[in-house]
């Protein structure tokens, strides 16, 4: 497979790392003091995250040593490119949100800019992910816009569960539990019906056990009865972040395993 | 001397002694493969192999021997880089390692390549390979450093057929333009509408199908290759 196991890791810590800076940020723009600090773990993982997630996609170049080559020779067409680019601006903005934050004072008119910038590059960041899938034109089952906005709902929404059980906080309402968990089950289906290839790969075999089995079944089924039945918060969360990685994974081999249109 | 072991041409062979004026200033390299005449011999892919020094498990060109659905025959095809003018290479590259020259040909900058890859998930015909020595991305250049001082591709020198013919695209007097529109040749995967400068006689629809994964190996392969005791591992790989 030309993408393999990091590409898979990456894109799963890049939409954690989305979430759980949409999840510092919201902390750090609330009125109350106590709840500000509160975001600043959550920056802090936001930043670990997309360092680790980077590093794995480092080591998946075929020349890990000319990594920066991606940071100074730009293609303004290329997904890759944007997504470097925006990795670099999201850590930045992170570590001076983080700052703003760790002050313990009310942000002012710039640092509230600087926060909602934040938010911006973290739906960014969960975003661009989809657009290199789709750009993989040798990849049919990659060429789809659905998986634009279902990498970046299962991300942020994987992200946000996280970093809200790590502070130890109430998990997400109900109501916006349930919304995201149907978004990405409506983008899912859709992608299947759409693409008829991916279709074949939602099944009790090989590869489909993964999207049966990992991404409905414990990302989608399992969180939703839990938060019907008032189960457990930490296997809830469990479930949401092994779901995110799960729907990667069954992308990316799942898609590579498929032969080239005709 | 060259990336390719060889002694810079241009020196030694004024360029009128060894070419046909035309491919002095070409605009739009390009060429056409006669399927009715190939033999599926292999010359071409070897004359690459041997002119480029492509390691063992890769091509940059591949000749494929694909059943006939509809008779119990074979048909030969030989796959190279289309050296689309709307390459989805040359778009997803994301350090510029993939460039179009002048003369429209789609190579690579191996110094600007990092080895991640996207250019080989976006080609549609799997023209783009790693190579496992060098750790960059590889793949047809139409033989710039011989086209450059006239000399046809080696795949085109080596046809014993004259099944494989270069020339000028945009030129409606080259033989290569000649020979597409009087025999209606027409462009593998055309509804991917990367407009392919590589152009297929006597093509057929259920080769694109039959091609599986195009110049390179892929699991799914069912053709068989010169190099077929390479095929388990480098597909395992």
């Amino acid at each position: 497979m030309t993408w393999g196991v990091p590409v898979i890791l990456y894109f799963f810590l890049a939409g954690l790392a989305a979430g759980a800076s949409l999840h510092g940020v919201t902390r750090a723009l609330s009125e109350d003091a106590a709840s500000r600090k509160a975001g600043l773990g959550s920056l802090s993982l936001a930043v670990g995250l997309i360092a680790v997630g980077a590093g794995l996609l480092t080591l998946e170049l075929e020349r890990p040593s000319d990594v920066w080559m991606l940071i100074f020779h730009a293609n303004p067409h290329s997904a890759i490119s944007w997504g470097v680019r925006i990795i670099v601006a999201f850590v930045l903005c992170c570590f001076y949100c983080w700052s703003v934050v760790r002050g313990g004072v009310q942000p002012n008119r710039r640092e509230r800019v600087a926060l909602r910038a934040a938010q911006v590059l973290a739906v960014l960041l969960a975003s661009y992910p989809g657009i290199v899938l789709i750009q993989a034109e040798a990849i049919p089952m990659w060429s789809s816009w659905l998986l634009v906005p279902l990498l970046a709902v299962s991300g942020v929404h994987a992200g946000l569960v996280l970093s809200k059980w790590l502070a130890g906080e109430e998990p997400l309402e109900r109501r916006w539990e349930i919304g995201f968990i149907a978004v990405t089950l409506l983008m899912f289906v859709l992608l299947v019906l759409d693409r008829a290839d991916s279709a074949d790969l939602v099944r009790l075999d090989g590869i489909g056990l993964i999207a049966v089995i990992g991404v409905v079944g414990i990302g989608m089924l399992a969180p939703v009865i839990l938060i019907l039945m008032n189960g457990s918060r930490t296997l809830r969360a469990i479930c949401v972040v092994a779901g995110c990685l799960a729907l990667r994974a069954w992308l990316i081999f799942g898609g590579q395993t498929i032969a080239p249109a005709a | 001397m060259g990336s390719s072991g060889f002694c810079d041409m241009s020196e030694l062979l004024p360029w009128e002694k060894v070419g046909p004026e035309y491919r002095k200033n070409l605009k739009q390299a390009g060429m056409v493969i006669d399927l009715n005449r190939c033999t599926g011999c292999h010359a071409c892919s070897v004359a690459c192999k041997t002119e480029h020094e492509t390691p063992l498990g890769d091509f940059r060109m591949r000749v494929r021997y694909l059943e006939r659905p509809d008779k119990p025959t074979i048909s030969f095809v030989p796959l190279i880089c289309m050296h689309c003018q709307d390459a989805p290479c040359l778009d997803a590259c994301p350090t510029s390692a993939v460039v179009r020259t002048d003369d429209g040909r789609v190579v690579i900058d191996e110094d600007r390549c990092c080895g991640n890859k996207a250019c080989v998930t976006a080609c549609p015909y799997g023209a783009i390979f790693i190579n496992d020595e060098t750790h960059k991305a590889e793949k047809c250049d139409f033989c710039g450093h011989r086209t450059e001082v006239g000399l046809d591709p080696a795949c085109a020198s080596a046809c014993p057929t004259d099944a494989i013919v270069f020339g000028d695209m945009a030129d409606p007097n080259d033989p290569v333009s000649q020979l597409a529109k009087g025999k209606q040749a027409k462009a593998f995967k055309e509804e991917s509408g990367t407009l392919p400068t590589v152009l297929y006689v006597d093509h057929e629809k259920w080769m694109e199908q039959a091609s599986n994964a195009g110049v390179q190996l892929s699991a799914n392969d069912r053709d068989v290759t010169y190099e077929q005791d390479n095929l388990d591992t480098k597909v395992s790989s």
